[in-house]
């Protein structure tokens, strides 16, 4: 298996699609990866989750009825700007895949599609989120390093592993760097397994800071953190 | 009808024209000639006749004034002084002696005058002052009592009488008698006519001076010639009542120049006749050289034609059946396109849906996590798509197929059939399509010709529809059957076809569409099959939404 695929087992990805047949089998690939899969049958539906759930990332077919693919893109887009949108479509139409170009998509996958294109499409997505360089290491500034695949921090020499709380938190900021995120946002992110207090945060961050060179993760005062990369 | 034929024809018929109006002609100009010739016999016999006419009038009238003069100038004399006493009397010299200078003043008057005779009662003669001429009409068995006048041929003399009683006391004391020459008469007409006369009388040889007149007839009226010339005779009858018998002043009117000019006529017209017949002649021959002339030349170019003309018909045929083949082979393969394009779009989903089917297993199996169960569930969830594929496919083959014979069929499952093909692409294109129907219809006809008619207007409809970015675009199809009619209307929204007039769609190469997506051949194949194989209509007009195609049908 690729190893990229591990960073999805943390995202979770909204999907519309509205063949039922072709959902439900698209939609079981996602769940091998994805912490969640959000199935939506049509544009309006898939508008409505991509509001109340904010998924990492979105995979959209062009038909569908009551709200296209392009139209629910550009909703999309007036809320999130980074957010990476595959779009999958029978249509070959220049015209679609230009529009869809200047919706700041990042990948245009082609129905029928192989496993090579699918893997690739995913590829593209991590690559958009973490903007890695060689071996998928994200430089942090001269020395530092970061491995997302493997949760790993440090230089050449020496290498410290994150724990899961604090890879989830940094991959977190990493994927939205120079944008503060609010302590309100930072809390959900671990919502699954028990109320995150802001304290316990503060620890989090803490920890994390000692193993990240310095000026990494800044506190932005009463607000939130931010991540930024020189 | 071939060439020379033609042509031999028309020689034959210019001769025969020719002839024709030759003979016309001569037809015309001898009855000309003739008219011409009647009109002046006519006029030369006018003429003739007033000549007579003028003759016999100044011969009447010379007799009538003759007698009136002598029966006055006998009066007078009888009433003159002592003429009837010495009358009475019977004495001669005294009658003589008063007469005498009266008798020269009519002598002087008329040379004619030959004697003037007195008669007693009895007839005897008492006097002749001139004692010339042998004739007389007193006798003593002829004493008239009153005025007569006559004539008398005897004794080689042909003389004119007029006798006057005379009257004493109402008892007759004798009569007086003029004797006038018959030639005074001649003289008379002379005089006026200048003709010489001639008398002819019973009893005497015609003295004719002129030796070419000796020759000529004497009937009345006669045309004789004598030498050179022409003659025709003039007679007035002098009527002698007491010798019963009549004699004749005869005329020769010279009517040579008469005759000429008759003649004359006839010639005029003939040498007129003529000279129009050589004009027309060669009017005729070089009219009908140039029309030959140009009859050879639309010949010409009629055989050619007649020639050609097979051939060109043929090649027309030909040239036409190639186009029919071409129209057909094209809309076929505008059809195959149309179909091709529809597999595609049935096809897509299933085939995306088989494709992640796979993906699915194979990362199943990377990760290990593949079990038998996934396993077989994955299989048969790919055998039903490709079995629905293979369906669709042979869905397809089975609606291109052609019709063998005609049937009766269910126009509500044709159009289902039609529609369902086409289903994937309106959907893909999110095209809305309402199909109504109250019951089912039967059609006797080509189902899949029908079909193949709903799904090319249905097809033109979804193109018209995204070419024109309709917002909500919807195809509504309504079937329809009342009183064995059965009538199939497919209306879109698509704002109506812009072509005027709206049957020019019908025809072959006339598309609204944009050069790649219409070929302009569906829907005149649609008209053909409908029109020609299935006996039905089919027509197209706009309403306020967009076009609408109406088939219908009767039983």
């Amino acid at each position: 298996m690729q190893p990229y695929l591990s960073l999805f087992a943390s995202m979770r990805i909204l999907y519309a699609e509205d063949e039922e047949g072709l959902r439900h089998s698209v939609a079981s690939i996602l769940e091998l990866f994805f912490e969640k899969v959000f199935q939506a049958k049509d544009g309006e539906e898939a508008i409505e989750i991509f509001y109340e759930q904010r998924p990492d990332i979105v995979l959209l077919d062009i038909c569908m009825p009551k709200m296209d693919g392009l139209t629910l893109l550009k909703e999309i887009r007036k809320m999130s700007k980074r957010v990476p949108v595959i779009i999958m479509s029978a249509h070959t139409d220049q015209n679609y895949l230009l529009q869809s170009i200047e919706l700041n998509i990042c990948k245009y996958l082609i129905k029928p599609f192989s496993k090579e294109h699918f893997l690739d499409a995913l590829k593209t997505c991590a690559q958009w989120m973490y903007e890695w360089g060689e071996g998928y290491n994200i430089a942090l500034d001269d020395a530092f390093f970061y491995d997302p695949i493997n949760a790993l921090i440090g230089t050449k020499d020496h290498t410290t592993p994150l724990t899961k709380k604090e890879r989830l938190l940094f991959d977190y900021l990493l994927r939205q760097k120079n944008r503060t995120i609010p302590f309100e946002e930072l809390e959900l992110l671990f919502g699954n397994e028990q109320v995150y207090s802001k304290d316990a945060l503060k620890a989090l961050v803490k920890e994390l800071r000692k193993k990240l060179p310095e000026g990494i993760i800044q506190n932005v005062f009463g607000i939130g953190y931010c991540c930024v990369i020189p | 009808m071939s060439f020379p034929s033609l042509l031999h024809h028309s020689l034959s018929t210019k001769t025969k024209t020719m002839f024709l109006v030759l003979g016309l002609f001569i037809a015309m100009a001898t009855l000309f000639s003739v008219l011409r010739y009647m009109d002046v016999k006519a006029a030369i016999e006018k003429s003739r006749q007033d000549y007579t006419s003028q003759i016999h009038n100044i011969y009447h009238t010379a007799l009538v004034r003759i007698g009136e003069f002598y029966t006055n100038r006998g009066y007078a004399n009888l009433d003159s002084y002592g003429i009837k006493e010495a009358l009475y009397h019977k004495d001669s010299t005294k009658l003589r002696e008063l007469s005498q200078q009266r008798w020269n003043i009519l002598k002087q008057e008329n040379p004619f005058l030959l004697d003037m005779r007195f008669y007693d009662t009895s007839g005897e003669s008492i006097v002749a002052i001139e004692n010339k001429g042998k004739n007389t009409l007193i006798s003593k068995k002829h004493f008239p009592l009153s005025v007569t006048f006559d004539f008398l041929f005897r004794n080689n003399e042909s003389t004119y009488h007029i006798t006057i009683p005379a009257y004493h006391n109402n008892q007759a004391i004798g009569t007086l008698e003029f004797t006038i020459l018959s030639d005074y008469f001649l003289h008379e007409i002379e005089q006026f006519s200048g003709l010489k006369g001639y008398i002819l009388s019973p009893f005497s040889p015609l003295l004719i001076d002129d030796a070419k007149l000796k020759k000529l007839s004497t009937t009345h009226g006669d045309i004789s010639h004598s030498g050179a010339k022409t003659y025709i005779t003039h007679a007035i009858h002098m009527q002698s009542s007491i010798l019963q018998c009549t004699s004749q002043l005869l005329f020769f009117q010279d009517i040579s120049d008469q005759q000429e000019k008759l003649l004359n006529a006839i010639y005029e017209a003939f040498f007129l006749s003529l000279g129009m017949l050589s004009i027309i002649i060669i009017a005729l021959h070089y009219g009908f050289e140039v029309l030959i002339k140009r009859l050879e030349e639309s010949e010409s170019s009629l055989r050619h034609l007649n020639h050609t003309l097979e051939e060109r018909v043929n090649q027309e045929i030909q040239k036409r059946y190639e186009n029919e083949q071409m129209l057909l082979h094209q809309s076929r393969l505008a059809s195959m396109g149309e179909m091709i394009g529809n597999i595609a779009h049935q096809w897509r989903q299933p085939l995306t849906e088989l494709s992640a089917t796979l993906v699915h297993l194979s990362f199943l199996h990377d990760l290990g996590s593949l079990n038998t169960q996934t396993m077989q569930a994955s299989l048969g969830k790919a055998e039903t798509l490709i079995l629905h594929m293979s369906k669709t496919i042979d869905d397809f083959r089975n609606f291109f197929a052609s019709d063998h014979e005609e049937e009766l069929f269910c126009a509500y499952e044709a159009i289902q059939k039609a529609v369902m093909l086409i289903d994937s692409a309106l959907k893909n294109n999110h095209i809305t399509l309402h199909l109504e129907t109250t019951n089912s219809c039967l059609i006797l006809g080509y189902p899949r010709q029908f079909a193949q008619v709903i799904l090319n207007i249905i097809g033109n409809a979804k193109d018209i529809l995204l070419e024109r970015q309709v917002k909500e675009p919807t195809i509504t199809i309504t079937l329809t059957c009342k009183d064995n009619t059965t009538c199939i209307c497919i209306a879109d929204n698509g704002g109506g076809i812009s072509v005027d007039p709206i049957e020019k769609i019908f025809e072959p190469y006339v598309s609204t569409k944009h050069a790649i997506s219409g070929t302009g051949i569906g829907l005149y194949m649609s008209k053909t099959i409908i029109e020609k194989n299935s006996k039905g209509s089919l027509r197209a007009y706009n309403n306020k939404e967009g076009a609408v195609f109406e088939i219908l049908f009767s039983a």
